[in-house]
């Protein structure tokens, strides 16, 4: 059963293919022939000739045409006889064209193909020079590279020649660029010579012979660079730390860094044995970023590793001694310095500074206060102090503040106050105001619902009369809290119901009052709110505010928001996509005139035509019709 | 003689039933995503190639005698309203093969060899999304048919750019149909 079906499978492929094989879509059919002279490939900048000669049945061609990359060439055609033309190119530089030619023939419109071809231009090789084999260790490959020189721009071929000079035996390999040879086909002895010869459309060369001998050419496993550490001593150093894999004893090895901002490498050099990972110290500078490579090469052959990648290290910041150090021969590090010393970096010098610095003030705070017990304990010093400062200031300096006996304001007040407290057993002169509430002064017809009366004494209500009548002028009163900071303004409501409306004048230093008193409808344009931070009753304020904002927002609806505004946007923009995606022409819609699909036509008619069809031959024909009539 | 008879006519009906192999067996085809993806198939085979295109396709000489064998969808694939009525696997298998056709081809030589195209062009973009509407109408597990298609024999440079003419011709004819196949499914098929 599986081989019936495996025989079908291999039938239905081959008829498949004999289709396809068979099917022009794929091919090109050619009715005549089309040459280059000197040749297809040929030196970059000659002059060169293409001749076409027509084969096509039952055609005189009146015209014969070349295209060059698809494009019609109108210059440089010559029609040579009846059947063939040719074009001229002079100096023809392109790398690469796609050459086809055409005939015009009396019974067809259409061009008739009659062949086509690709030519090229490109140099000879050069030499091949720096021919260089080596054998990385562990590869179990020896790998040769060359210097093919000027690129030639056409299909170059290199072959690599290794001859046993001891067995004189030879091998070839082809290659393109490089060429790994196993070392287990290098079996007749250890000496060889190498050479390279380089061949193409346009010549051949041949490089100089290379005489090697295979453990000369051996580079050892590639070293690594795995970490750095920092120690920081007297004199801080960085280690590197380093390995390789390599079974080679004797190695020698460079270690380069440079710092990032600078061009010039520092190498060091170490004879090496990779038993151990290997160290290598390095005093650098402090703050700075630093690249290291490494590379190695067996003691005393010719090659070396190619340098390890970066390993990139920034030493760490602020090492006072280092930088006091190159203070003397950097400013630049000596900026650095001080800046670090002020940074107060902990360590080991910084301490000490430190203890230095706290000693001296603790030494200054002990002589403040011993001189301070001295004075406060002589008393006679003291008075003899405060004499002698007596004597040096201004009379109007060393009086009591606040001293406001003189004040017109005080004056009144202490005359009301005697007035209003005839009765009262405890008279005070002046008591600085210590009130806790905020008042509001309101005519009683306009006072809020919800305002509460403040449980003064009678002193304070005396008082806050006096100041209504000192400030009838002052919209706002700061008055200090008990216990919870600073309270909210207090603004002098106006009359009228509408006052919030008129608040728009002064809303930068009014109130607001309880959300609750708020009539939406007739604050519909309150907008500006008084910053309150501090206080429970601020805290109040802010959470209206926020409540205000979102009605706002709700209340002016009438107006557009700029939120409103880009919704608004972003809805006529989507609307316009939709309208373009709901406008834009389906391809096939409008490329298919209709009665070329006339069974699709009557796609929605009960019944379809008898001669219902989908003609993709006459599409394809159309096709060709609208390109011709393009012509 | 009854043999010779069987594999002769076993020969005739290969194409057609090599072809049902790999095409969508029951289930409810997608329409509305067909139709939107065979209308970006338009869009995108006639970006690839406009009608003003600067290469001028010439006619090769025995054009008219001779047929190829490019997937066409013809008056018997059913493709019409009431054979999409009565069974539209059939227009569906055709539409399929013709996918398959084509997409072989927009991944071989004749597109990605030079004169190179770009990769994220119209060809590019073409051929994914050619792709995606093959998918749609091949169930899972059935690859035989896009196997055993065998990849067009090497072309030239110079040739390359005749055949990429020629192909994506073909294909706007084949997926305008086909597309608008898809449009009457999804209006009038589609629950």
């Amino acid at each position: 059963m599986n081989q019936v079906t495996i025989q079908w499978d291999v039938i239905i492929a081959l008829y498949i293919f004999f289709n396809w094989c068979h099917g022009g879509i794929t091919n090109i059919n050619c009715s005549g022939h089309i040459w280059v002279e000197p040749a297809t490939i040929f030196k970059m900048g000659m002059n060169i000739s293409i001749y076409c000669q027509a084969a096509i049945k039952n055609c005189q061609p009146r015209k014969l045409y070349f295209y060059k990359n698809g494009i019609k060439e109108r210059f440089q055609v010559t029609r040579i006889n009846k059947t063939t033309a040719r074009l001229w190119y002079n100096n023809f530089l392109e790398p690469h064209a796609s050459m086809y030619c055409t005939a015009e023939c009396p019974r067809y419109f259409q061009e008739t193909l009659i062949c086509g071809k690709d030519i090229s231009a490109g140099y000879p090789p050069d030499v091949p020079d720096e021919v260089t084999c080596v054998i990385y260790e562990y590869s179990g490959n020896m790998t040769c590279t060359w210097n093919s020189g000027k690129p030639t721009y056409i299909d170059t071929k290199y072959v690599v020649y290794v001859k046993s000079l001891e067995t004189e035996e030879e091998q070839q390999y082809l290659s393109s660029s490089y060429i790994n040879i196993s070392t287990d086909s290098l079996q007749s002895g250890k000496k060889y010579l190498v050479w390279v010869q380089a061949a193409n459309a346009l010549g051949m060369e041949k490089s100089k012979q290379l005489q090697i001998n295979l453990d000369d050419i051996v580079i050892p496993s590639a070293s690594i660079i795995s970490r750095a550490e920092f120690i920081n001593t007297t004199m801080p150093k960085t280690i590197i730390h380093w390995h390789s894999q390599t079974a080679i004893k004797n190695v020698s090895c460079e270690m380069r860094y440079k710092a990032t901002t600078n061009q010039t490498w520092k190498v060091k050099k170490f004879d090496t044995n990779f038993t151990y990972e290997q160290q290598s110290e390095f005093y650098l500078e402090s703050n700075t970023n630093y690249i290291f490579q490494v590379r190695c090469q067996e003691t005393g052959k010719k090659y070396w590793q190619p340098w390890s990648s970066p390993f990139s290290h920034k030493t760490p910041e602020t090492v006072p001694q280092v930088t006091r150090k190159s203070f003397q021969h950097d400013i630049q590090n000596s900026e650095h310095l001080i800046a670090s010393i002020f940074k107060g970096h902990l360590t080991s010098d910084n301490r000490q500074q430190d203890i230095r610095l706290l000693s001296g003030m603790v030494f200054f705070a002990v002589m403040l206060s011993i001189l301070s017990l001295i004075g406060i304990f002589n008393r006679s010093l003291r008075t003899r102090i405060k004499r002698r400062i007596l004597l040096l200031i201004p009379k109007w300096l060393h009086e009591d503040i606040p001293n406001v006996e003189n004040s017109n304001v005080i004056k009144m007040l202490q005359e009301k106050s005697e007035f209003m407290n005839n009765n009262s057993s405890e008279q005070v002169l002046y008591v600085d105001p210590v009130i806790t509430e905020i008042e509001i002064f309101l005519p009683e017809e306009h006072k809020p619902m919800d305002y509460k009366t403040e449980e003064n004494t009678g002193s304070l209500e005396t008082r806050d009369r006096q100041q209504k009548s000192l400030l009838t002028n002052t919209t706002v009163v700061y008055i200090p809290g008990l216990s919870t900071g600073y309270k909210p303004q207090i603004s002098n409501f106006l009359t009228g119901g509408n006052h919030l409306s008129k608040n728009d004048d002064t809303s930068s230093s009014t109130l607001k009052p309880q959300a609750d008193s708020l009539d939406p409808g007739e604050n519909a344009r309150f907008k500006k709110y008084p910053n309150f931070a501090f206080s429970v009753s601020s805290m109040n304020s802010l959470s209206n505010t926020l409540f205000l904002e979102e009605l706002s927002l709700i209340l002016n609806q009438g107006e557009r928001s700029p939120l409103d505004m880009q919704n608004s946007v972003e809805g006529e923009t989507t609307m316009l996509l939709e309208d373009a995606s709901s406008n834009e022409t389906i391809p096939e819609q409008t490329l298919l005139p209709d009665e070329f699909v006339s069974c699709l036509g009557a796609m929605n008619e009960e019944l379809p035509s008898i001669n219902s069809y989908f003609p993709q031959n006459i599409l394809e024909n159309h096709f060709n019709t609208i390109s011709l009539l393009e012509k | 003689m009854l043999g010779s008879r069987t594999v002769l006519l076993l020969l005739l009906l290969l194409p057609w039933g090599a072809q049902t192999q790999a095409v969508p067996v029951g289930g409810r085809p997608a329409w509305v995503q067909g139709q939107q993806l065979s209308q970006r198939l338009c869009t995108l085979a006639w970006s690839a190639h406009p009608p003003m295109g600067q290469v001028d396709l010439p006619r090769e000489e025995g054009d008219d005698e001779t047929t190829d064998e490019v997937p066409r969808i013809q008056c018997g694939d059913g493709c019409d309203p009431q054979g999409l009525r009565d069974n539209s696997q059939f227009c569906l298998q055709r539409i399929h093969q013709g996918l398959v056709f084509y997409e072989k081809l927009l991944g071989s030589d004749i597109f990605t060899g030079e004169p190179f195209l770009l990769p994220d062009g119209p060809v590019g973009q073409l051929h994914a999304s050619l792709l995606g509407l093959r998918q749609l109408l091949q169930p899972e597990g059935h690859h035989r048919e896009t196997e055993q298609t065998p990849s067009p024999s090497p072309s030239q440079p110079w040739q390359r750019l005749l055949l990429r003419f020629k192909i994506l011709r073909s294909l706007q004819a084949f997926v305008a149909v086909a597309a608008r196949v898809f449009a009457h499914g999804a209006a009038t098929l589609s629950p």
